[in-house]
């Protein structure tokens, strides 16, 4: 059984086809980003899976069950918990609403460091550690979080991104967010979708996207060289510079400077050019992001 | 259903309220500020009228100044002349000007029967209204003493049959209290809390719920939406009716008004309450925008309070009005409590299943504009 699965889902808001027949799957502890520019349906894609919107076709299921199910967990954009009451307030409620008993919220609090302060009163990343925390509370199986880095600055990011990796792995749990920043999408995603006016364009590793959509990694080798004819793998020559393209940049760049090296080649410097998902989404969506 | 959670939400709220200070004044001090202000306003004790007096040396209005002077009501103020009493009656200084002409006294006596002329401003129709039957009953309470005084003279007899013909039947005045002396205020302050702090507190309560996201989160977890909105439901009525009660108290305590609710009145206040707050989470879950919602609100609390006979005497609301205002749930219960407080006057059972079946329909349109999917 599959933690998500969806299978051509139309979502119409006023008649207007806001997902246009979107399909993904999702495996158990796998962590998945929905990458895609702003107002390419990733919002309504997510809510559509936690059921809190009713697709008008196709279908969604969480852990075998049409949403929403026991054992999924939903952060929503912006700060979903009360700004007048305390983290641990706000803990004790959500237990209650859970039904879950509040004897972990001290453990909580303590973990994610969250003063002891209104909500309102935190920063922006200690809103955010206090909605993973809420969210954290039924133990969940699925966790579902909407841009969740959203609006934090950098510092605040790198640590949020750092507890729900750490977070993730510790519970096995699965993990589906959804960002407009690649860089966040490939530090902490297994996979990616990356969803463009409502529709699924490409769909794999960070790794295999960026090959299949921006080409393999280039070793870039600058000096006077000599003896790339006896590469096994295609080149071009611009100006000093070769540009070998690889498979793997790794045992690739052994191979070519062992190759040019013997050619007698004077070799001043060497990079590999490896694709990202800033460059797919370049390639697909026009570098929205 | 957990009957732990709507009261969690209840107390999430009420916790939440206390904490926002200007949400706090707008559902609980204001409503009591209000009651103060209908206690000043409508309380009867705080009538008084300016009056400019002409006497034009007669000594027949100088006794006049002097007795209007000893009501407590009206304090009298002797001008010297008409011009310059009319301009102070149009500069506001004065509320009224009442002129004896020249040579009063000696008309009188030859029986010429004088002219006072009596003149108000107009601007303000109830205030005119106000004053001029404040004074036309003291000028003819003179007017029956200056009778008096010149059949007085004459045979006991003739007196007699002239008193009779001048004046055929007596009025005696005479102020009759209602079931509850007071119960006008702190009717006027409930339909405040009814009509304008319960719309605004299930209001307050709802909006953030949905534009912070809470609400989706809510809608994730196994709490049910009846449960929720129960949840604010109750959380409204303690909060209304914690004002109410403070309100009451102050009322009893600090401002002298003898008068504590009945339980039937109460128990249409809890009524008009409930409505009210589904009209309030209706508008709410509609509109999702907190400006256009208070908007949206004052416009049905504010003239419901007037046009609804609530906050003013019945007699100054037309009767055209009333009668498709009063059809409005929360009015409807307020001004049955209204009427069975002021003139213990048995509510209508059909008009209160009425409003009762509206209300339930109301409830359920706030649970769907609640669980609606916002798109």
């Amino acid at each position: 059984m599959r933690a998500v699965d969806v299978r051509d889902l139309v979502v119409r808001f006023d008649g207007r086809p806001v997902l246009k027949g979107v399909s993904l799957s999702v495996g158990r502890g796998e962590r998945l980003a929905v990458l895609g520019p702003n107002g390419s349906g990733k919002t309504t894609l997510l809510r559509a899976i936690v059921g809190v919107l009713e697709p008008d076709e196709g279908s969604v299921e969480v852990l075998g069950e049409r949403p929403p199910v026991e054992g999924l967990s939903y952060v929503p954009q912006g700060h979903a918990h009360y700004e007048y009451l305390t983290p641990r307030e706000n803990l004790r409620f959500f237990a209650r609403m859970y039904g879950v008993p509040g004897d972990g919220i001290d453990g909580l609090v303590e973990r994610f460091g969250l003063p002891d302060r209104r909500a309102g009163e935190l920063s922006g990343g200690q809103r955010r550690r206090l909605d993973l925390a809420v969210a954290l509370l039924p133990d969940p199986e699925v966790l579902i979080l909407d841009e969740p880095t959203e609006g934090l600055d950098v510092g605040a990011k790198r640590d949020f991104l750092s507890t729900l990796e750490r977070v993730s792995d510790e519970r096995d749990v699965t993990v589906v967010f959804s960002t407009h920043d690649p860089v966040e999408a490939e530090r902490l995603a297994d996979r990616v979708v990356i969803l463009d006016d409502g529709r699924v364009v490409a769909e794999g590793s960070p790794r295999e996207l960026s090959r299949r959509v921006c080409g393999e990694p280039v070793v870039v080798v600058e000096g006077d060289v000599r003896g790339e004819e006896a590469l096994p793998y295609p080149y071009t020559r611009v100006g000093d510079a070769l540009r070998v393209r690889v498979g793997d940049p790794e045992e690739g760049m052994i191979r070519v400077l062992e190759t040019l090296l013997d050619a007698g080649s004077r070799i001043e410097a060497v990079r590999v050019e490896e694709p990202g998902l800033a460059d797919v989404l370049t390639v697909l969506v026009g570098g929205e992001g | 259903m957990k009957p732990g959670r709507p009261v969690a939400v209840a107390v999430k709220d009420l916790r939440a309220v206390s904490r926002n200070r200007a949400a706090f004044f707008w559902i609980v001090v204001f409503p009591v500020v209000m009651l103060v202000m209908f206690k000043i306003t409508m309380g009867g004790g705080g009538f008084h009228v300016k009056a400019a007096v002409v006497t034009h040396g007669s000594r027949i209005a100088r006794s006049f100044v002097h007795e209007l002077n000893g009501t407590g009501t009206v304090h009298a103020v002797v001008y010297g002349d008409e011009r310059g009493a009319l301009e102070a009656l149009r500069k506001g200084r004065v509320d009224a000007v009442i002129v004896f002409p020249p040579g009063f006294d000696r008309a009188v006596a030859e029986g010429r029967h004088p002219t006072v002329r009596l003149y108000a401003n107009g601007n303000d129709p109830r205030g005119y209204h106000a004053v001029v039957g404040a004074l036309t009953g003291a000028l003819n309470g003179l007017e029956n003493g200056v009778r008096r005084a010149v059949t007085g003279r004459l045979p006991p007899d003739l007196a007699r049959v002239i008193e009779d013909y001048a004046h055929p039947f007596g009025i005696h005045v005479k102020e009759v209290r209602g079931v509850n002396p007071g119960a006008y205020q702190t009717m006027a302050f409930l339909a405040v809390q009814a009509l304008f702090s319960a719309s605004l507190a299930a209001a307050m309560a709802t909006i953030p719920e949905i534009r912070s996201g809470t609400m989706d989160r809510l809608r994730t977890t196994p709490a049910s939406p009846v449960e929720v909105l129960l949840g604010k439901y109750l959380y409204t009525t303690v909060l209304v009716t914690s004002g109410a009660v403070l309100g009451v108290l102050v009322g009893r305590y600090c401002l002298g008004i003898g008068y504590t609710p009945s339980p039937t009145a109460w128990a249409l206040f809890e009524a008009a309450v409930v409505s009210s707050a589904a009209v309030g989470t209706s508008v709410a879950a509609l509109l999702r925008d907190e400006k256009a919602v208070n908007a949206v609100l004052n416009s049905i609390a504010f003239p419901s309070m007037f046009l609804g006979a609530l906050v003013v005497p019945e007699c100054m609301v037309p009767r055209a009005a009333l009668r498709v205002v009063v059809n409005y749930p929360p009015v409807t219960f307020l001004h049955a409590a209204k009427l069975h407080e002021l003139y213990g006057k048995a509510p209508s059972p059909a008009g209160l299943a009425v409003a009762a079946g509206i209300t339930v329909a109301l409830v359920a349109l706030s649970g769907w504009a609640v669980s609606r999917t916002p798109r």
